[in-house]
């Protein structure tokens, strides 16, 4: 039986490549927000960039960007000024000395990025993703929540990555964020960090419960990329608007975190 | 010319009402007593009445603004009620593609989640059986395939197994007639497969209409299964457009669950809503394949396409058929 699908690709008007999935592109969700996306986010950038791999970490959360609160940056070029017009994307990076990774800033504080049309988000998303040609890693921040703006920025991403904690209202959050990503995106690859867990042993029962749930009701079965557990020392370098790694390398966390990133280098490959 | 038949009290008033109503050109051609002997009744006839129809709105439904393909992806998409879910999983897939087109990036779009097969090309052996609930087409989409292969000089055999409906034989055997064809009737499984492989068509296409089966009882869907296994048939299941979302959705499971995969949808051409079709599709993962789109025989049935569903979906329901299918039309 001949399929009449292809009668799109003969449509010579039509013969466009779709965007390419991009490997190296690691969307950062959760869901529920408060669970450390953002402090993970900037950690695992870092990480990342200690095991000699060229990172950008891009803070897609447009309506409250808080990447540059955090690490106490106050950037001359940020988001804004590249949908304001006045820039291009890559004029728009800035090098992070501290921890030699780099940034594309959002602009906290104000919340109308979260409502740019969908044109404008696809265009940014595929720029973005062009940009990622020239790094080892992109890691997009994305906002909490499962709206629209943010599933379209992250569509595509070569995997994303999941930040929940054990609460049950981030669990369940967690669990709708990959129910939606992968209603909409089918192929879509999924990969779970726990954290602020009591301990390895803690944290593995919490991946257990949430991808029970996934295999039982939507057939797959996401990765533990790993578990991060609960530091002391963690919402200090918050507060002093430094990474973790930076203040406490040897920290709890900052050894995790470490493990992570060793790990999602050996799992995932540079797409060139 | 129009007729139109008055009842008042006396031939003044009758008459008073014939020139109120159809104009001084009206001419009377006929007068009786009213009913029950009360009265007069004056039958009038004009030629070239032209009734002034009301303009029906479309309830509820944005017109596109914005200049942003996308935005108008989605304001199509709600405009044919397709459910939140649906319209952004499809507007996700439709930034797939570097352009600014939304007819090309709805229809990319629909060719990465729906799939459109062809029922009635040469390489596909089975017999195929049109199944169906109670009105939606199934007979008339029988002629139709049926009128096409004529046209075509294709061989073709008819069979049905409508032995319930009032007048259903005899519906498709008037059909069939006009075009020279026999129609064999038969009243279970085991005739049917007698029917087809007793004489076997060397090449060419056997078609089965069905009796209409409800899709929720247990013990139609069954003896409709049977049918279908008996001769292997492809079964292709016909709904129409503009139902109710959940309702065409459940019926399009129910078929499903007997292993009906191909869906032919009618009643394209008195519908301006496609939300339905769209989400039952693509919950049941069911194959798109023709739709109608004209009550005539000779007229109508169109391969559908990723890029013409598009057309369809983001045109001007006045205009819909037209613009979707023109140069396209069979």
């Amino acid at each position: 039986m001949k399929s009449n699908a292809t009668a799109i690709k003969q449509d010579p008007s039509s013969a466009q490549e779709h965007v390419p999935r991009t490997d190296n592109i690691i969307a950062i969700a959760s869901g529920k927000g408060g669970v450390g996306k953002t402090f993970l986010s900037i950690s695992l950038s870092q990480a990342f960039s200690k095991l000699n791999k060229k990172t950008l970490l891009f803070d897609g959360d447009l309506g409250l960007a808080n990447v540059d609160i955090q690490l106490g940056l106050m950037p001359e070029r940020d988001l804004g000024s590249v949908l304001g017009g006045g820039i291009n994307l890559k004029q728009s990076i800035i090098h992070f000395d501290l921890a030699n990774f780099d940034i594309i800033a959002g602009r906290s504080g104000v919340g109308n990025f979260a409502t740019l049309p969908p044109l404008r988000l696809a265009q940014l998303r595929n720029e973005l993703f062009a940009l990622g040609n020239s790094y080892d890693f992109v890691l997009v921040d994305l906002g909490a929540g499962v709206d629209r703006t943010m599933r379209l920025l992250s569509a595509y991403a070569g995997s994303y990555i999941v930040v929940t904690n054990a609460e049950p209202t981030a669990l369940t959050d967690a669990y709708a964020f990959i129910k939606i990503t992968l209603y909409e995106d089918p192929d879509a690859k999924i990969k779970i960090i726990i954290n602020m867990a009591d301990s390895h042993k803690e944290g593995e029962r919490t991946f257990l419960t949430l991808s029970n749930a996934c295999r039982e009701f939507l057939k797959i079965s996401p990765q533990l990329a790993g578990v991060v557990r609960r530091d002391k020392k963690v919402p200090d370098p918050i507060r002093y608007q430094t990474p973790v790694l930076t203040r406490y390398p040897n920290c709890h966390a900052a050894s995790d975190i470490m493990d992570i990133a060793y790990r999602l280098t050996n799992m995932a490959s540079k797409n060139k | 010319m129009r007729f139109k038949t008055f009842t008042a009290a006396t031939i003044a008033e009758a008459m008073k009402l014939v020139s109120q109503s159809l104009g001084e050109e009206a001419v009377i051609v006929a007068t009786d007593k009213g009913p029950q002997g009360k009265g007069v009744r004056v039958t009038a006839a004009v030629e070239n009445i032209h009734f002034e129809l009301p303009h029906i709105p479309e309830h509820d439904v944005p017109s596109p603004q914005s200049e942003d393909p996308y935005d108008v992806i989605l304001s199509y998409l709600e405009r044919h009620g397709t459910p939140a879910h649906l319209a952004n999983k499809l507007l996700r897939a439709a930034t797939a593609i570097p352009t600014t087109n939304p007819k090309l990036a709805l229809a990319s779009a629909f060719d990465r989640f729906f799939t459109f097969l062809n029922i009635t090309h040469k390489d596909n052996p089975k017999p195929l059986m049109f199944v169906g609930p109670p009105g939606t087409g199934k007979t008339i989409a029988v002629a139709k395939v049926v009128a096409r292969a004529v046209m075509d000089h294709e061989p073709v055999r008819v069979i049905t197994t409508d032995n319930l409906k009032a007048g259903g034989i005899e519906q498709l055997s008037f059909l069939t007639s006009i075009m020279g064809l026999d129609l064999s009737a038969v009243k279970s499984p085991a005739g049917l497969l007698k029917a087809v492989f007793d004489d076997p068509l060397e090449k060419g296409l056997i078609i089965v209409d069905t009796n209409a089966v409800n899709p929720y009882a247990k013990d139609e869907l069954n003896v409709l299964h049977e049918y279908i296994d008996a001769i292997g048939a492809d079964p292709i299941l016909v709904l129409p457009a503009g139902g109710d979302t959940g309702e065409t959705t459940d019926i399009a499971s129910a078929f499903q669950a007997i292993g009906v995969d191909k869906i032919l949808i009618t009643r394209v051409d008195v519908t301006r809503r496609l939300g339905s079709v769209l989400t039952a599709v693509e919950q049941t993962k069911m194959h798109f394949t023709e739709i109608s789109i004209s009550p005539l025989i000779a007229l109508g049935l169109t391969a559908i396409t990723p890029v013409s569903l598009s057309r369809l979906v983001l045109s001007d329901p006045s205009q819909l058929i037209n613009k979707a299918f023109n140069n396209n039309t069979k």
